[in-house]
C-alpha cells in the first residue's frame, strides 16, 4: 500500500501502546523496549509497500516487532555468555520510571523466548493460537500447547 | 483456551494496563522521525529490493538442504510443500541409543537457527505482506479445541451401560476414563478448589452438604486432574510441579516442569491414605484410566543451552529418576524433533511405580485414546511457506494391562480438528481431516494404511464438529451454514456420504442422545450478516441418517458462550435422565442452564441460575434427584423436581 509518514503515524497510533507493552514484556527494560519499537517502525516504514491491505497492518507490526525482540535477546544473551559474572545483576542504568509489575516481570522470566512472545501476542496483540501460528510460522496445534504451558508456568507466579 | 487461561491472560492485561510508551514513541514524535527518513527512503528502497531478492533464494536452498540431506540444487518453482519429507516405514522406530536422539534434536535446533538467519527483515515484512490477511481469514478459525479432546462415546444410548444413579465426566471413549476437577462416587463430592492445591470431600447425604476432610498436596504442587477407582478403592491426583519456582534466577533456566501422581488408598472415604507417588519429567498432558492402569502423558522439552550428547540427562525425559531406555523411544516420521510425550502405565496396585513406560519424540502433537490403542497424531507443515498445506501423521501404541506396544505408522493428508474426528471401531481408524479449503474422510486399516476415503468435500468450509458412531459418521462444517453430514462408513474401502443438512449457525459439540437422536451445541449465527447471536441448541433427528432432520432448535439470545465449545467435560448430557446442562456467559456473568428435549415441545429450558464460585471451569453433577452446580469452592444444590435450591456450601 501507498502511506505517506502521516498515514503511517495514524494507523500507528492505535496500536502502539501495545506494541510498547509487549516490548517491554519481552525486553524487561523501558530502554530496550524503546529500541526495539523504534527499530521496528522504521523497518516497517520502509517496507510499508509491501503490506498489501490496511487490515493486516497491526499483525504485520506485531511480527516485526517480535523479531526484532527476539534478535535483540540473542544479542544480549550473547553478550551475557561472556560476562557471566554479571548474569545476576538488574540491568544497568537507572531505575526506570516505570516498572513491569515484580511478579509480571518474574512470570514472564521463567519462559522461554518463544513462550514469551506466545503469550505477549495473546495479551497485547489479543491474537487467538491460529493468528499467533500465522505470525510466528508454527503449528496452531503447538501454540495451544505451548500456550497452555506457558500460562500454567505464570499462573504459579502471578499474585 | 479455557476460562482459566483466559483469566491469566485478563489478569496479565490488568496488571500492565498502566504502562504508558515514552515520549520518543508517541505517534507525533514517530512522524518527525520518519520525515527524516523520508529524504533517504528511495535509495534506500532499491538496496532493500536486492536484498530480497537474495533473502528469496536463500530460503528456498535452505529448506532443500536440510530436508534432502544433499546441497539441495532444487529447481527453484518446486513447492516447498511437496518436498516434506515423510518416513514411509510402516511401523513405528525405537531409537537404538541416545545419539541418534540427539541427532534429531540437533537437526530440529539447526532447522530453527536456518530459519532465524534467514529471517531477514526484508524477508518478514515481505512474508508477513504476502500471508498475514489471508492467513489471519483461515486461522481464526481453529481458536477453540484446545490440548486434548475428546468426550464420550458412551453414548449410542445417550447414558452409561446401567442406569446409573449419578454422574460420570464426559469422556471421549466410552471403557476409557478421564480426570476432571470434579468427581462423585454417588455418596461424595470430590472437588479440586480453587488454589489448585486443596480437595474436598464432601459429603451429600442427608440432603445437606458437609465438608468431611480436605487434602493438601505441597507448596510446589498444583493438582491439575483426579480419578476415583471405585473397585480398587483408590483416589488419584495428577499433579504439576514447579520445582525452581522459588530457586535463584539463574537456575531458571533448567525449568522443565514435571508431573507427579499422588494415589491415596479409599478404604475410609473420610481418612485418604496416601500409598504412591510418581513422577515422570514434563508438564501434564493429558491421562486415562483403564482397566485399573492410569495413563499418564506428559509434554518434555528439552532446553537447548543444558544439552550435551554425551549426557542424556539433559535431554531425555525421566520417569521416577531414571532416563528412559533407548528402546523405550518412539522416533518421529520426520526426521527432527525435539518435544517428547513422555507416556507411563501405573497399576494401582503398585501406584509408586511405572509399569512400562514410553517417549514420544515429535514437534508436539494431540493423543487420541480408544478401548486398545492411543493414537498421538500431530500436524507436520511446512513452518517457512506453505502453511495451509498440512498433513497429519499418526502414529499408534497399544496398551493392555498396563503393557504399551508401539505398533504401525501412517499419514493423511490434512489437519484433524479435535479428538472427535478421529475414533476407531472394529479395527478401522476413521478420521476426518480440513485440508487447504476442503475437508476429507480417511479409513485406515490396523496397520494405519488408507483403505477408503472421501475427498474434496464442502469446499472453503472446515470441520467444527464431529461424532463418529460406529457405522455413520456425522460432522459438521461451517462457513455461512452448517451443513451436518452423514457418512456410510460400513463398508470401510467406501465411505459414502449419505446426507448433508444445512441449517444456519454450527454446532461446536457433538453428542448422541438417545434412539435416533443427536444433540449439537454451538453457536447461532446470523446469515447475513454473518454475526454469532447466542448460543444454539440442536436436535437432529438420526433416525435416518440419509434424512436427518432438525427437529428442535433452542436459541439462547445473549448467551455468548459456552465452555463446552472447547472443553467436552463440561458438558452434562443424559438421555436416560433427560437432562442437558452445562454452563453459559453473557454480559450478567455466568449461569448454569439445564435443558429437557422431547420430540413434541422440543427444548424446554428448566433452569438458569448463576453460577458464583471463581476457578476454573464450572461443572454440573447429579446425584439422585439432586443437581450440585461446582465452581471454585462453592458448591450449590438444586433439586432436580423443580428445581430449587436446596442447599449450598462454601469450602
Amino acid at each position: 500500500m501507498k502511506c505517506d509518514a502521516k498515514r503511517f503515524a495514524q494507523m500507528y497510533e492505535a496500536i502502539y501502546t501495545d506494541l510498547y507493552r509487549f516490548a517491554f514484556c519481552l525486553m524487561k527494560n523501558q530502554q530496550e523496549a524503546e529500541d526495539a519499537v523504534s527499530e521496528a517502525v522504521i523497518s516497517a516504514y520502509e517496507n510499508i509497500r509491501k503490506l498489501r491491505k490496511e487490515e493486516a497492518f497491526k499483525s504485520w507490526m506485531f511480527t516485526i516487532l517480535s523479531n526484532h525482540c527476539k534478535k535483540r535477546l540473542q544479542r544480549a544473551a550473547q553478550e551475557e555468555a561472556h560476562l557471566a559474572d554479571s548474569m545476576q545483576e538488574e540491568p544497568a542504568g537507572e531505575e526506570p520510571d516505570q516498572s513491569l509489575a515484580l511478579d509480571v516481570r518474574n512470570a514472564f522470566f521463567i519462559l522461554t523466548e518463544e513462550e514469551q512472545t506466545i503469550i505477549g501476542l495473546s495479551v497485547f496483540g489479543g491474537y487467538n493460537s491460529g493468528e499467533i501460528a500465522g505470525i510466528m510460522k508454527l503449528n496452531a496445534n503447538t501454540v495451544r500447547s505451548k500456550r497452555s504451558r506457558a500460562l500454567a508456568k505464570m499462573e504459579c507466579i502471578l499474585q | 483456551m479455557n476460562k482459566r487461561e483466559q483469566d491469566i491472560i485478563q489478569k496479565l492485561k490488568d496488571k500492565t494496563s498502566d504502562i504508558t510508551a515514552p515520549d520518543s514513541l508517541k505517534p507525533e514524535q514517530i512522524i518527525r522521525t520518519l520525515e527524516k527518513k523520508e529524504n533517504k527512503k528511495r535509495k534506500i528502497s532499491l538496496f532493500r529490493i536486492g536484498a530480497l531478492a537474495a533473502a528469496c533464494f536463500v530460503l528456498v536452498a535452505g529448506i532443500a538442504v536440510y530436508r534432502n540431506g544433499s546441497t539441495g540444487h532444487k529447481p527453484k518453482e518446486e513447492k516447498p510443500g511437496e518436498e516434506l519429507k515423510i518416513s514411509s516405514e510402516k511401523s513405528v522406530a525405537s531409537a537404538s541409543d541416545y545419539d541418534e536422539v540427539y541427532d534429531y534434536i540437533e537437526r530440529y535446533r539447526k532447522a530453527i537457527e536456518e530459519e532465524a538467519r534467514v529471517y531477514e527483515e526484508d524477508m518478514i515484512a515481505y512474508e508477513a505482506s504476502e500471508g498475514a490477511a489471508e492467513t489471519k481469514k483461515e486461522q481464526d478459525i481453529m481458536e477453540s479445541s484446545d490440548a486434548d479432546a475428546g468426550t464420550t462415546d458412551r453414548m449410542l444410548t445417550g447414558g452409561s451401560a446401567e442406569s446409573s444413579s449419578y454422574s460420570e465426566t464426559n469422556v471421549r471413549q466410552e471403557g476409557v476414563d478421564e480426570g476432571d476437577v470434579v468427581k462423585t462416587d454417588g455418596t461424595y463430592l470430590y472437588v479440586l478448589k480453587e488454589n489448585g492445591r486443596e480437595l474436598s470431600i464432601v459429603d451429600t447425604r442427608g440432603g445437606k452438604m458437609k465438608e468431611v476432610y480436605t487434602l493438601s498436596v505441597e507448596e510446589n504442587q498444583r493438582i491439575q486432574e483426579m480419578y476415583l477407582d471405585s473397585v480398587k478403592k483408590r483416589l488419584v491426583l495428577v499433579c504439576s510441579i514447579n520445582e525452581n519456582e522459588s530457586s535463584n534466577t539463574a537456575k531458571m533456566y533448567f525449568y522443565t516442569g514435571s508431573t507427579k501422581v499422588l494415589t491415596y488408598d479409599m478404604k475410609e472415604t473420610e481418612k485418604p491414605k496416601k500409598i504412591g507417588e510418581f513422577v515422570q519429567s514434563g508438564q501434564y498432558q493429558s491421562s486415562r484410566m483403564s482397566d485399573g492402569y492410569l495413563y499418564l502423558f506428559s509434554n518434555y522439552s528439552a532446553v537447548w543451552e543444558h544439552i550435551k550428547r554425551e549426557l542424556p540427562e539433559t535431554y531425555i525425559p525421566l520417569v521416577n529418576d531414571s532416563v528412559i531406555a533407548e528402546k523405550d523411544i518412539c522416533l518421529p516420521q520426520i526426521e527432527k524433533g525435539r518435544d517428547f510425550t513422555v507416556v507411563s502405565s501405573i497399576d494401582m496396585e503398585n501406584p509408586s511405580e511405572a509399569a512400562d513406560s514410553k517417549a514420544i519424540l515429535s514437534q508436539g502433537g494431540q493423543l487420541y485414546v480408544s478401548n486398545k490403542n492411543i493414537y498421538y497424531y500431530e500436524t507436520v507443515w511446512d513452518n517457512y511457506l506453505v502453511y495451509e498445506d498440512e498433513q497429519t501423521t499418526i502414529r499408534s501404541i497399544s496398551y493392555e494391562k498396563g503393557v504399551l506396544r508401539p505398533g504401525a505408522q501412517g499419514k493423511v493428508e490434512g489437519y484433524i480438528n479435535d479428538s472427535f474426528s478421529i475414533d476407531e471401531y472394529k479395527g478401522y481408524l476413521r478420521i476426518v481431516t480440513t485440508r487447504k479449503n476442503t475437508n476429507s474422510v480417511y479409513v485406515l486399516d490396523g496397520n494405519l494404511e488408507i483403505v477408503g476415503s472421501i475427498e474434496n468435500l464442502a469446499k472453503d468450509e472446515r470441520v467444527y464438529s464431529a461424532r463418529l458412531m460406529g457405522d455413520t459418521g456425522y460432522f459438521v462444517t461451517f462457513r455461512e451454514t452448517d451443513p451436518l453430514f452423514s457418512v456410510d462408513l460400513s463398508n470401510p474401502k467406501r465411505p459414502e456420504i449419505i446426507g448433508a443438512l444445512k441449517i444456519p449457525g454450527f454446532s461446536d459439540y457433538l453428542h448422541p442422545y438417545g434412539d435416533g437422536k443427536l444433540l449439537g451445541i454451538g453457536m447461532n449465527v446470523d446469515e447475513l450478516t454473518q454475526i454469532t447471536e447466542g448460543v444454539k441448541l440442536t436436535m437432529f433427528d438420526i433416525s435416518d441418517p440419509t434424512d436427518v432432520k432438525e427437529e428442535g432448535t433452542y436459541i439462547l439470545k445473549n448467551v455468548y458462550s459456552t465452555d463446552v465449545s472447547y472443553d467436552y467435560k463440561a458438558a452434562l448430557a443424559d438421555a436416560g435422565k433427560n437432562i442437558i446442562g452445562f454452563a453459559g456467559y453473557s454480559d450478567g456473568g455466568q449461569s448454569y442452564y439445564v435443558f429437557e428435549y422431547d420430540s413434541d415441545n422440543g427444548f424446554i429450558c428448566r433452569m438458569e441460575e448463576e453460577i458464583n464460585g471463581n476457578g476454573s471451569s464450572a461443572r454440573g453433577v447429579y446425584i439422585e434427584q439432586t443437581l450440585y452446580v461446582i465452581q471454585g469452592n462453592i458448591i450449590e444444590a438444586y433439586s432436580l423436581k423443580d428445581y430449587k435450591k436446596v442447599d449450598d456450601i462454601i469450602l
